[in-house]
């Protein structure tokens, strides 16, 4: 039963990238050779948001000359679409540490550093960046152009089962660009992804939109595409809405806006 | 979640575990979610031929992209200078080389001295030894030191979303 519960688990983007994986030895020795890379494993760290060890980081050095490694903990920094950066110039060190934020590693070795919580996150989660950074020992001495690696992963520290909040406020809708949008607000504290959709009617008639589902850092707003404004004629229109979170109706709600 | 859960029923048609006729243990397994960035050692822009015309260097750098999660993008960064004139350009001691570096992953040239850095590809879902192309472009002309320079770049796989 297990067995068939998790087939039907497999995406086939995913099953498509672990055939390579297993059967790609060859292609990983040949670009070693051609210079080499690193790779982290995992690249998602998710664990309940109690304070503890909550993951471990393992990083291998395939290029042909050691690797100063660090490793830093960043918050994310949230885009208008929901797309996230690290941001460069805080870190979260205070609240998650990392067992060995600065190593070499030689040519060819790996190392693996822990990840632990400090304390308890505020709000009981925490979705941040652990960014890594690996550059040639000798790189200041190298003439002409050095590559360097940079890897952004993700940390999600999720709220225990009894503290998840699923909560968005919804601000008025506004045109920005060539789209009509919605501000959706996450003030809960997890990052399920965030759908639902809308009736818009006016001038234009009746039409039916869906969200696409984002992630939404708690605390960040989300301009929701509704729908392109050169689909309407100049009028006032009302939005229906209902936003949807792991398939729980987190709000509905009624506005307007002027197309002119 | 969906794609770190897999059957070892995937191993067993590659031919890697022996089958067991009329075995009825469920069975099950995790890949965990993994990053692989690999690139050639890039050649060149060191020094440039001496000359009073302006002329364009171009140089190319092959990479292999391995990512079980998505999206993700891959772009480029200065890893000397992140501000200031160096930011961005070739250095050679205490000059600078007057234009900035530019890269492409295929499309568009980008200078490396703007505020974001430029990106070179974008994946939407998983990938695996995917090949991309770095493209380098420098211009030269006028005065200034033709040898003796250098740059760290930091070629970065990030995921997009959190």
């Amino acid at each position: 039963m297990l067995a068939r519960r998790r087939r039907t688990c497999l995406s086939a983007p995913a099953l498509a990238v672990l055939l390579a994986l297993l059967t790609g030895c060859a292609t990983i020795a040949h670009a070693a050779t051609a210079g080499g890379g690193l790779s982290v494993n995992p690249a998602i760290i998710d664990h309940v948001a109690t304070p503890g060890d909550v993951g471990t980081i393992a990083i291998v050095n395939t290029t042909t000359t050691a690797q100063k490694i660090t490793i830093t903990p960043r918050p994310w920094i949230s885009s208008p679409t929901g797309v996230v950066t690290p941001n460069p110039h805080k870190d979260l060190t205070a609240l998650v540490s990392i067992s060995q934020p600065s190593f070499t590693l030689t040519a060819g070795a790996s190392r693996s550093v822990t990840v632990t919580l400090r304390k308890p996150a505020p709000g009981g989660s925490l979705f941040a960046s652990i960014v890594a950074v690996s550059v040639p020992v000798d790189a200041a001495k190298r003439p002409g152009i050095t590559l360097g690696f940079r890897f952004v992963t993700r940390l999600r520290l999720d709220p225990a089962q009894d503290a998840r909040k699923l909560k968005v406020t919804v601000g008025a809708p506004r045109i920005v660009g060539k789209n009509i949008v919605l501000p959706i607000r996450n003030t809960g504290n997890t990052i399920e992804p965030i759908g639902g959709g809308a009736l818009v009617t006016g001038p234009s008639g009746a039409r039916n939109v869906a969200f696409i589902e984002t992630r939404i850092l708690p605390g960040a707003t989300v301009q929701m595409g509704v729908a392109p404004v050169s689909e309407f004629k100049r009028g006032r229109y009302t939005i229906n809405y209902t936003v949807q979170q792991t398939g729980t109706r987190v709000a509905a709600g009624k506005k307007t806006i002027q197309i002119s | 979640m969906l794609q770190r859960f897999i059957l070892v029923g995937v191993v067993l048609a590659l031919g890697a575990v022996p089958v067991v006729a009329g075995a009825q243990t469920s069975v099950g397994g995790g890949v965990p979610s993994f990053m692989q960035l690999s690139v050639a050692e890039p050649n060149g822009f060191a020094s440039f031929p001496k000359g009073a015309s302006t002329h364009t260097y171009s140089l190319k750098v092959g990479a292999q992209v391995t990512a079980t999660d998505y999206p993700i993008t891959m772009s480029i960064s200065d890893g000397n200078d992140s501000s200031g004139t160096r930011h961005g350009h070739l250095v050679s001691g205490s000059s600078v080389m007057p234009a900035a570096l530019q890269v492409s992953g295929g499309s568009a040239w980008l200078g490396l001295d703007g505020s974001a850095d430029p990106t070179l590809a974008h994946w939407s879902a998983p990938v695996s030894h995917v090949p991309a192309t770095i493209r380098l472009r420098q211009q030269v002309g006028g005065a200034g030191p033709r040898s003796g320079y250098h740059k760290l770049l930091l070629v970065t796989i990030s995921a997009e979303s959190p």
